[in-house]
């Protein structure tokens, strides 16, 4: 391994960056099937994508719970969406949304209770588990019926809902995005730096 | 090209386990002292080359190369995709790490076979070294076409109609590659010859 092996080696790595770079019209995609869901109102929120603007259209989806019994199957829109009613379950019951994304590509989200709002003061309803959820810190004043109660709770519920509806599409964005640069340059750094490593060691076992 | 995890069964995992434990050892002795830089350059451009995204027709693919990466550096090949695809694995979430020995031999076999089959092609000069790089190009994303669809069949036979249609789609990844390979050993011929014998040497 001599200084010339070196320099020709420097003529050639420049090349073989450009090389990626011309052949790449479209940044860096992720060749992995992304999935994350979420709870929206009474419905439950799936979104399966390989990557930034790359959804999995027609992808296969498949609900199960923690015993593996199906509770859903759909397929995802041209967004790769799919909304299904948030089925019943007991309140420490998981949920398991897998989704198809053509031939040997599949990817899993797994729902907690937590997610699911199941906490152990959960109800049948999610108007409900909003109520039960705060129960001291914002008690409804006593002039107000129960219909109003529940009815001022349905409220609270949907506006918080819509609020919060942008922060978890942004949580599903990120989960898409793919392959860092940091990754990217780690990797590539971790089988440099294993070569230079094992050629260290050989070179020493050869003196 | 990556499987997923939780797709195969368990056979065809441990067999592919059992092919690509014994392919690394048998590459790993292959590798000649002054050559491990090389391999692990060639393995970074394996690691990188599948994020490497092409639109093409209504989908879209990504490079593979390992028929470049078999062609250069024959059975050295294995340990070098077996270590890329772990990192990917790790790092991207490409494949995963229970399917790494199917990953290993779906894209290293052919890359080991299209070494043998047009080796000899690509250390000849002009026409005949074009042609064997853009063979090797192509029949390597050919081959390992052929050996996910068998992990898949021999998984479930249901898979067999999506093999079918999976073997068409990979078409025009099987002639892109064909001329990158094509177009790098071309490169390769005038800027550093040797490289195209390195294998030969490694093992005589």
């Amino acid at each position: 391994m001599n200084i010339c092996r070196f320099l020709t080696w420097n003529k050639l790595f420049p090349v073989i960056l450009l090389l990626f770079v011309f052949i790449t019209p479209a940044p860096v995609f992720a060749h992995h099937l992304y999935v994350f869901a979420y709870v929206n109102g009474r419905d439950i929120v799936v979104k399966a994508a390989f990557g930034h603007d790359r959804p999995d259209k027609n992808g296969k989806v498949t609900v199960t719970n923690s015993t593996g019994k199906l509770l859903f199957q759909g397929k995802t829109d041209s967004r790769g969406m799919l909304h299904f009613p948030r089925p019943q379950l007991p309140p420490n019951d998981t949920v398991k949304i897998t989704v198809g994304g053509g031939p040997g590509h599949q990817g899993v989200w797994t729902m907690t209770p937590a997610d699911l709002g199941n906490n152990t003061a959960a109800t049948e309803t999610p108007t409900d588990s909003v109520h039960t959820a705060q129960p001291n810190n914002s008690p409804a004043p006593p002039s107000l019926s129960a219909n109003e109660q529940r009815y001022l709770a349905r409220l609270v519920s949907e506006a918080v809902a819509r609020e919060i509806e942008p922060l978890k599409a942004m949580m599903a964005r990120q989960m898409e995005s793919g392959p860092s640069l940091q990754n990217i340059i780690g990797g590539i750094g971790w089988l440099v730096g294993l070569g230079g490593l094992v050629a260290a060691w050989s070179s020493r076992k050869k003196r | 090209m990556h499987i997923s995890e939780g797709i195969l069964s368990l056979p065809i995992l441990a067999g592919g386990g059992a092919f690509a434990i014994i392919g690394t050892a048998i590459g790993l002795k292959h590798i000649d002292t002054d050559h491990i830089i090389e391999t692990s350059l060639l393995s970074s451009a394996f690691f990188v080359a599948s994020l490497v995204h092409i639109p093409l027709g209504p989908g879209s693919v990504h490079l593979v190369l390992n028929g470049l990466v078999g062609i250069l550096l024959g059975w050295a090949s294995v340990p070098a995709i077996a270590t890329a695809l772990f990192l990917q694995a790790l790092l991207f979430g490409f494949g995963g790490l229970t399917v790494l020995g199917v990953n290993t031999v779906v894209m290293a076999g052919p890359a080991v076979a299209v070494y043998y089959l047009f080796g000899p092609m690509i250390r000849k000069e002009g026409r005949t070294r074009m042609i064997g790089a853009f063979c090797a190009g192509m029949v390597a994303i050919l081959l390992s076409t052929c050996l996910l669809a068998l992990a898949l069949v021999g998984t479930d036979r249901s898979f067999l109609d999506t093999a079918r249609l999976l073997l068409a789609a990979q078409i025009p990844l099987m002639l892109l590659e064909g001329v990158i390979t094509m177009f790098v050993v071309s490169f390769l011929a005038r800027v550093q010859p040797e490289l195209l014998n390195f294998s030969s040497r490694v093992h005589p």
